[in-house]
């Protein structure tokens, strides 16, 4: 069974139809909502499982400067996944919109493809890149001093980058990097693929689908038709979907 | 006006940008200012995709005199599992 987390911080009304867009996608999923908005707004929810996020590193306005974390999603959703006995978890934003039916038979045939514990969009390897994000943080020697007090590998120096929209993580590897408490914050797109590597899981990219799913690249619904047809199971980021009265007027 | 710097910065690299290739592959990978300052080299709007990092450049003869840093990309990460403790 695939738990799908979603993470917003939109109206009540958003998330409910947001919530029967994924269900009617695939029925079978567990949907988890990891709610970022206020908590006013969270009590207002109408959704069967929804967790509550607090953690102010989530909450962050120029992300990669000021370093946002999902760690506070992990470790909110992580015991919800343990009670529900999921075996894979599909993490995916409020921006990022299903294409296709049976969308989460695709990504576990990819992972299994790939026999990967996690996988990702955007994957690479940033160590002794000129990747800014890597840059910065590097500029902190914490940083490469925590891998090197976690690593269970013979090479404590890997650094990995991965977008944190749309990765696709087995459980176990979920749950592992929810425990994680590193001291210093460290942006997500190198924190949960570096710290699922470091943990000794298997991290692969997700082949193909990389450009339907550029953050850089604003979409609407009139790429949705063309998207499909070229191929994409997924559309990201696509701003203000569920925002509107009726997203398929 | 942060944007339209932005555009403007663009146009320039694209027409007067360094072409940037992989020095193992000779695959295009983008175009960038090459800035050298105070003994660094600053790659200014690189505008190709994803992370390239710089190596020095294999010679055909011997030279002490120069040596040329170019720029690669880095391997997929394709490590195995590692779980047995």
């Amino acid at each position: 069974m695939v738990a799908t987390v979603l993470l917003t911080h939109e109206s009540p009304d958003a998330v409910t139809r947001m919530c029967d867009h994924w269900l009617k996608h695939d029925p079978q999923q567990v949907l988890i909502v990891a709610y970022g908005g206020s908590a006013e707004d969270f009590t207002g929810l109408k959704v069967e499982h929804a967790v509550y996020v607090e953690d102010p590193d989530l909450r962050t306005r120029d992300h990669p400067r000021e370093k946002q974390s999902y760690l506070g999603v992990f470790a909110a959703v992580a015991p919800m996944i343990e009670k529900l006995g999921v075996s894979h978890v599909h993490l995916a934003e409020y921006d990022e919109i299903p294409l296709v039916t049976g969308l989460n038979a695709r990504l576990l045939e990819a992972l299994v493809h790939e026999d990967a514990d996690v996988a990702g969009h955007r994957l690479s390897r940033v160590d002794d890149t000129g990747h800014p994000h890597f840059t910065f943080h590097r500029h902190d020697p914490a940083f490469m001093d925590y891998w090197r007090s976690m690593s269970r590998r013979d090479d404590h120096e890997v650094v990995l980058s991965m977008l944190g929209c749309g990765s696709f993580w087995k459980s176990e590897a979920f749950v592992e990097v929810a425990k994680l408490r590193p001291p210093l914050r460290i942006y997500l797109e190198l924190m949960l693929p570096t710290a699922a590597h470091h943990l000794g899981f298997r991290v692969r990219p997700f082949p193909d689908q990389d450009r339907f799913m550029a953050p850089e690249i604003p979409k609407s619904q009139a790429d949705f038709e063309p998207f499909r047809k070229d191929g994409a199971w997924r559309i990201h980021p696509v701003k203000g979907y569920w925002s509107q009265t009726d997203p398929n007027s | 006006m942060r944007a339209l710097l932005r555009q403007i910065g663009n146009l320039y690299i694209r027409f007067f940008g360094s072409p940037i290739r992989d020095e193992e592959s000779g695959e295009f990978l983008g175009r960038a200012l090459i800035v050298v300052w105070r003994g660094r080299i600053h790659l200014i709007g690189f505008n190709g995709v994803g992370p390239i990092k710089p190596v020095f450049c294999a010679q055909e003869r011997i030279r002490y005199w120069r040596q040329g840093i170019g720029f690669t990309r880095p391997v997929s990460p394709d490590f195995p599992r590692h779980r047995s403790e």
